[in-house]
C-alpha cells in the first residue's frame, strides 16, 4: 500500500518537541507571553541546576508550570480544567540543563491518600475498613498537596479511627500493652520512632483511660488518637544537614510509593541503621521493594491512573459495563497493571511495554479476547501479535478509553498525547457543542468524527487526537476485536498532522511499534513516573534527569532501571528547600 | 407518609414552638436572639428580560422568573444594576469571578496551579476571604460549627467550583450530598446509657486533645503555607469536637433525607439548612448549587434535556432563552422552598428562623450569553432580625457587588467596615436596605 513509512512519524514525534501553540481555532498563537509567565520560576531552577547548586530559585514556582524557552527542550502545554500545568517534552535535542544534579523536587506537605491509610491500618492493626475521605487529583495522579482537611474530612478520619479502634486486633492488651503501642504500633504508624513528647502524651492518654477502664480500652484510645495524628496522616519530611531526606523519611516515601502503604519492620530497621543514605543503598532497597508482591499496590496506583482505568468502575461514564459482571470488569481493569508488572519483573524495556503480545492469564477475559487469545500456559497468555501488541491494545485500556456502547477515538488519542507524548491537547473552547452529530444511517464513529472535523475550529485539536485514535478503531468499547462498526468496515489506517509533520499509521500494532521506538515517548513515560513518585509536576530542573531516565528506559531492564534511577536521584532524595 | 413529610408536618403544625421543641426553652434563656446569614448561589446569572420587574420600588410587579416569590414579597429586596469587578486584566468567564462573588477580591493570576490553554492563562485560587468566614472570625461564635457549607454537585477542587474562602487560597468544600451532609451534621453517636455516654464523651475529648497536641508539635517545623493547611485541619477537629459534644445536648435531629434525586436534592439540602439553623449548629451558612465553570447539567423536568445549562447559555435564539427562563424560574422556586422551610422552622422567641436570617442570593456573572458582569442579579431575603426593609425592587447604577458584602457584615452586627475585598472602592452597604 503506497503510504509514508515510519520515518515521517518519527520526525513528527521529534518535532512535537518544538510544537507551536495551536489553538482550537486552528490558528497558531503567540506562546511567548504565556511561557514567560509560566516558566519564570522554573527557568531559574534550570539555571541553578546546571551548576549543581541548591536551586532555591527554581522552586519558587511551586508545583506550577514546567515550561521553558530553552532551545530544543520545550515548553509546557498544560491540561485543562482541574489540571495542573504539565511539563514539557524532554526531546532528544540539547536541553538547557547540563547536569542531572537537581535541586530536589518542590514537594509540599503531603497527606496520605485514603488507600494508603487503609492498607497501613490493615497491616498494623489487622482491620480492613474503608476510609471515607476524598483524595485530591489535581493532575494525573492522586496527591494531597493542596487542600486542607475540612470538617467533613475530619469527621471521616474520626469515624474511621473509632471504627478501627473498636475492631483492631488488640489481643495482647489483655494485660498492659503500652510498650507495644508506643514502640511498635507508633513506629509503624508514624514511620519513625515516637518523639519524646509524643511518648509522654500517648503514655499519659493510656494511663488516663486505664483509671476507669481495661488495658484493651486504653489501647483503643491510643490507637484512635494516633490514627488522627498529623504524624500518621502527613509525611514527615526531615532533612539532613546535606540537604537529603533522613533515612526514615526516605523509607516512608519509598514504601508509600511502591507498596502503597507504610514501611514494614524490615525497611524501618534499615532506616534505623542508616542504610538509606546513599543512592546505591536506596536503589538496592527499591529493587527489593519492587520484587515483593506488595508492589502490586504502588504499580497499580501508577498504571491505573496513568491510563485512567478508573473509568471502568464509574457508572456515570460507563453505565453499559454493569452487565459484564463485576468479575470481568475487575479483570479488564487489572490486566494492564499485571501486564506492566510482568514486564517489569522480566527485565523488559519500554519498547516491550508498547509491543509485547504476552500478557497474564485471566480466564475472565477469555470471552473478551475471543480468537485473539492464542493460548495460555501457566500464568501467561499469548495474544495474537497481528492484533494485540503493547499495553494500548489491551482490552481494559481500549474499554476504559471509550464511551458507553461506542468507542471514542478522541479519548484514546488524547490518552496517547497526554500519557505517552506529554503534549496534552487543549480542552474544547468554552462555547462549543461537544456532542457528536447524530448518526445518519450506517455511519461509523469514525465517519461521524470526520464529519465533525470538517469544521476548522475543531480540526486544529481533533486532527492529531482523533487521528491517533482511529488507529485503535479495531477494538470496540469493551476492548473486543471487531471488523466493522455500525455496518461500516473498520478502517484503522489514519493520516493526521503530528507536530509539523503529516503522519500515516495503520492499526494498533503499527502504532505501538512506532511509539516503542520513540525517545519522546521514553521521556514522557519517565516524566509520568516522576510525577507519580512525587505527587507534583516536575519543573524544568528535572529535564536532564528525564533524559537520563529515558535512555535507561529504552535499554535492557529498562522499566526497572527507569524506576530505580528516578528514586535514587537527587531529585527524589533531596528535601524541599523551603525551610521554615 | 414519607419521613420527609412527617418532618414537614411536625414543623408546620406546631402551634407553639416551645411545646414542640422543649430544648428551645433552654436556649432562649441562654442567649439573646442571634442574627443569621445564608449565602445562596446559582450558576450563570439570569435572563434579564424575564427577570426584570416592571413598576416602581414598592409597587413593582413580579417578573415571570420571580413570580413564586410572591408569598415572601414583604421579606424580599430584588437588586437590579449591580456590577462585579473581576479585578484582573484578563477575564476567563465564570472561572475568574467565582472567587470574586463572596470575597470581593480577584483570582490569583500570578499562580500557575491551574492552566487554561484555550485562554493561554494560568491562575490559582482566589486572593480574598469570603464574607461569611470574615464574619465568623470576627464574631467567634460559640455554635458547634463557626460556619456550615452545603451545596449540590460542586465537583472537584477547582477555583470555578468553590466559593467559600477561609483565607486567600484556602477554600472550604461544601457538603454537596444530602445523605452525607445529614450524617456529618446530625449523625452523632447512637443513644447510650448515661454512664456510657459520659465515658464516650470523655474518650472523644481525650483522644482528640491528644491528636491536637501533635498538631502543635508538628506545625513548628513547617513553612507558612503548610502551617496554614495544618492549622485548618486542627480547626476542623476542634469544630468536630464541639459538634460531637453539642449535638446530643441541644438538638432535636431532623429526619434523614430520603428519595434524593437530581430534581429533589436541592430541596433536601434546604431541609437540612432549616434544621441546621433551627438546631443552632451554626449562625452562618452557605449553599452552592452546582458550579461556575461550567454547569452543563441537564434539567429535563423544565425541558432542558439536551445541550446542558452552560452550552445553552451561549446561544441567543428565542427558544433557548425560553428554556433557560424556565430553568431560572425553577431556581427561584427552589429558593422559595428554602424560604418556606426557614419560615416554618420556629426560632427561640416564637418567631421563625427566616425572620432572624438574611439570605443573600447571587451568581458569578449577570448574563451567560454575553458573560457580562454589568448586571449581576442579587436577591436579599428574610427578616434580617427585623432589619431588612423588604418588599422592594431596588434599581441601582454604578454600584459594585461588594456593597452587598458590606450589607451582610452590617446585618450581622459588624458596622465598622466600609469596604470589603481588594476590588472595592468603598462606600458601605447598599443604601436603604437595612434599617
Amino acid at each position: 500500500m503506497p503510504r509514508a513509512p515510519f520515518p515521517p512519524f518519527r520526525a513528527a514525534l521529534a518535532a512535537l518537541a518544538g510544537l507551536a501553540f495551536v489553538g482550537c481555532s486552528g490558528k497558531i498563537t503567540d506562546k511567548a507571553a504565556f511561557q514567560a509567565e509560566q516558566g519564570a520560576g522554573a527557568t531559574g531552577g534550570a539555571a541553578t541546576s546546571s551548576t549543581g547548586g541548591s536551586g532555591t530559585g527554581g522552586q519558587s514556582s511551586g508545583m506550577g508550570g514546567a515550561s521553558g524557552t530553552g532551545s530544543g527542550a520545550t515548553g509546557g502545554s498544560s491540561s485543562g480544567t482541574g489540571g495542573t500545568s504539565s511539563g514539557a517534552t524532554g526531546g532528544s535535542g540539547p536541553t538547557a540543563c547540563t547536569s542531572s544534579a537537581s535541586p530536589g523536587a518542590p514537594v509540599p506537605l503531603r497527606r496520605l491518600t485514603a488507600p494508603q491509610v487503609e492498607r497501613t491500618v490493615s497491616d498494623v492493626l489487622g482491620v480492613a475498613l474503608k476510609l471515607d475521605v476524598d483524595d485530591e487529583r489535581l493532575g494525573t495522579y492522586r496527591s494531597n498537596i493542596s487542600a486542607s482537611v475540612d470538617a467533613a474530612s475530619a469527621r471521616g478520619y474520626y469515624d474511621f479511627a473509632g471504627a478501627v479502634a473498636k475492631t483492631a486486633e488488640l489481643s495482647r492488651c489483655e494485660s498492659d500493652c503500652s510498650a507495644w503501642l508506643l514502640d511498635e504500633v507508633g513506629l509503624r504508624l508514624f514511620r519513625r520512632p515516637l518523639a519524646e513528647d509524643e511518648r509522654t502524651r500517648y503514655a499519659a492518654l493510656y494511663e488516663f483511660a486505664l483509671e476507669d477502664g481495661t488495658p484493651a480500652e486504653a489501647a483503643q484510645w491510643v490507637v484512635e488518637a494516633m490514627l488522627q495524628s498529623p504524624s500518621f496522616l502527613y509525611l514527615d519530611e526531615v532533612v539532613k544537614a546535606d540537604g537529603t531526606l533522613d533515612d526514615y523519611a526516605m523509607a516512608g516515601r519509598l514504601s508509600l510509593l511502591i507498596w502503597g502503604r507504610n514501611p514494614d519492620a524490615e525497611l524501618l530497621e534499615s532506616a534505623k541503621n542508616g542504610e538509606l543514605s546513599s543512592a546505591a543503598q536506596i536503589e538496592a532497597e527499591v529493587t527489593r521493594l519492587l520484587a515483593a508482591p506488595e508492589s502490586d499496590a504502588g504499580i497499580r496506583e501508577f498504571v491505573d491512573q496513568w491510563l485512567d482505568l478508573a473509568r471502568l468502575d464509574d457508572p456515570d461514564v460507563r453505565p453499559d459495563l454493569a452487565e459484564l459482571g463485576a468479575a470481568t470488569v475487575h479483570a479488564l481493569r487489572d490486566e494492564p497493571v499485571q501486564y506492566f508488572r510482568r514486564l517489569l519483573g522480566n527485565g523488559a524495556g519500554l519498547g516491550e511495554l508498547l509491543t509485547s503480545s504476552t500478557s497474564v492469564a485471566d480466564s475472565e477475559l477469555a470471552e473478551v479476547y475471543g480468537e485473539d487469545l492464542l493460548k495460555t500456559s501457566g500464568t501467561t497468555a499469548e495474544l495474537d501479535p497481528k492484533r494485540r501488541a503493547g499495553i494500548l491494545s489491551l482490552p481494559g485500556v481500549a474499554a476504559a478509553l471509550s464511551h458507553a456502547k461506542r468507542t471514542s477515538p478522541t479519548l484514546r488519542g488524547k490518552a496517547v498525547l497526554t500519557g505517552l507524548l506529554c503534549t496534552p491537547p487543549e480542552p474544547p473552547p468554552a462555547n462549543v457543542n461537544t456532542t457528536l452529530p447524530e448518526a445518519t444511517t450506517g455511519a461509523s464513529v469514525r465517519e461521524r468524527l470526520e464529519m465533525h472535523m470538517s469544521s476548522p475550529s475543531c480540526r486544529g485539536c481533533h486532527a492529531p487526537m482523533d487521528g491517533l485514535g482511529f488507529a485503535l478503531e479495531g477494538f470496540d468499547w469493551l476492548g473486543r476485536s471487531r471488523e466493522e462498526d455500525n455496518g461500516v468496515a473498520i478502517d484503522d489506517e489514519s493520516t493526521f498532522p503530528l507536530g509539523t509533520e503529516e503522519v500515516t499509521v495503520k492499526g494498533a500494532v503499527e502504532l505501538g511499534a512506532l511509539l516503542a521506538d520513540s525517545p519522546e515517548v521514553a521521556a514522557c513515560v519517565s516524566r509520568q513516573w516522576l510525577r507519580y513518585s512525587l505527587g507534583v509536576t516536575e519543573t524544568r530542573a528535572a529535564d536532564c534527569l528525564v533524559n537520563e531516565l529515558a535512555t535507561e528506559a529504552r535499554g535492557t531492564d529498562g522499566l526497572e532501571k527507569m524506576i530505580v534511577k528516578a528514586l535514587g536521584s537527587d531529585w527524589f532524595r533531596r528535601g524541599p528547600e523551603e525551610a521554615p | 407518609m414519607t419521613s420527609r413529610r412527617r418532618f414537614l408536618t411536625a414543623a408546620g403544625a406546631a402551634t407553639s414552638a416551645l411545646a414542640l421543641f422543649p430544648w428551645l426553652e433552654r436556649r432562649a434563656k441562654a442567649a439573646a436572639l442571634p442574627p443569621r446569614l445564608l449565602l445562596y448561589y446559582t450558576p450563570h446569572g439570569t435572563i434579564w428580560d424575564q427577570f426584570r420587574c416592571a413598576g416602581g420600588e414598592t409597587d413593582f410587579e413580579l417578573s415571570p422568573i420571580l413570580t413564586s416569590l410572591a408569598k415572601h414579597r414583604d421579606q424580599v429586596v430584588i437588586v437590579d444594576g449591580m456590577k462585579m469587578d473581576n479585578g484582573t486584566d484578563y477575564y476567563i468567564p465564570h472561572t475568574y469571578t467565582m472567587p470574586v462573588l463572596w470575597t470581593g477580591s480577584p483570582i490569583d493570576t500570578a499562580s500557575s496551579l491551574f492552566c487554561r490553554d484555550d485562554h493561554m492563562q494560568c491562575f490559582g485560587w482566589g486572593t480574598g476571604t469570603s464574607v461569611d468566614q470574615t464574619i465568623a472570625e470576627r464574631l467567634a461564635p460559640t455554635t458547634p460549627y463557626p460556619t456550615i457549607e452545603l451545596g449540590y454537585q460542586c465537583g472537584n477542587l477547582h477555583p470555578a467550583k468553590r466559593m467559600i474562602y477561609t483565607s486567600p487560597g484556602n477554600t472550604k468544600n461544601p457538603l454537596d450530598d444530602p445523605a452525607a451532609a445529614f450524617k456529618q451534621l446530625f449523625g452523632g453517636d447512637v443513644d447510650l446509657g448515661e454512664a456510657a455516654a459520659a465515658r464516650a464523651e470523655l474518650r472523644q475529648k481525650s483522644v482528640l486533645d491528644a491528636a491536637l497536641a501533635d498538631f502543635n508539635a508538628r506545625r513548628a517545623k513547617l513553612g507558612a503555607a503548610d502551617q496554614s493547611r495544618l492549622d485548618t485541619h486542627a480547626a476542623s477537629i476542634r469544630s468536630l469536637e464541639k459538634s460531637l459534644m453539642g449535638s446530643n445536648a441541644i438538638c432535636e435531629k431532623p429526619t434523614a433525607p430520603t428519595d434524593i434525586t437530581a430534581e429533589t436534592a436541592i430541596d433536601r439540602q434546604s431541609d437540612l439548612l432549616a434544621g441546621i439553623f433551627g438546631c443552632g449548629l451554626t449562625r452562618i451558612a452557605s449553599f452552592q448549587l452546582r458550579i461556575a465553570d461550567n454547569d452543563n447539567s441537564l434539567y429535563p423536568w423544565v425541558g432542558l434535556d439536551e445541550g446542558g445549562h452552560h452550552t445553552l447559555s451561549h446561544e441567543n435564539d428565542a427558544a433557548t432563552f425560553a428554556t433557560l427562563a424556565k430553568l431560572y424560574t425553577w431556581y427561584t422556586e427552589r429558593f422559595v422552598y428554602l424560604l418556606d422551610r426557614l419560615a416554618a422552622t420556629p426560632d427561640v422567641d416564637g418567631t421563625s428562623v427566616l425572620d432572624n436570617t438574611l439570605v443573600v442570593w447571587g451568581s458569578e456573572l449577570g448574563t451567560g450569553w454575553t458573560h457580562s458582569l454589568d448586571n449581576v442579579p442579587f436577591i436579599l431575603a428574610g427578616g434580617g432580625s427585623g432589619r431588612l426593609r423588604g418588599g422592594r425592587y431596588l434599581k441601582v447604577t454604578n454600584t459594585l457587588t461588594n456593597r452587598v458584602l458590606v450589607t451582610a457584615l452590617e446585618a450581622m452586627g459588624i458596622t465598622d467596615v466600609e469596604k470589603y475585598g481588594t476590588t472595592d472602592t468603598g462606600s458601605g452597604g447598599l443604601p436603604g436596605v437595612l434599617t
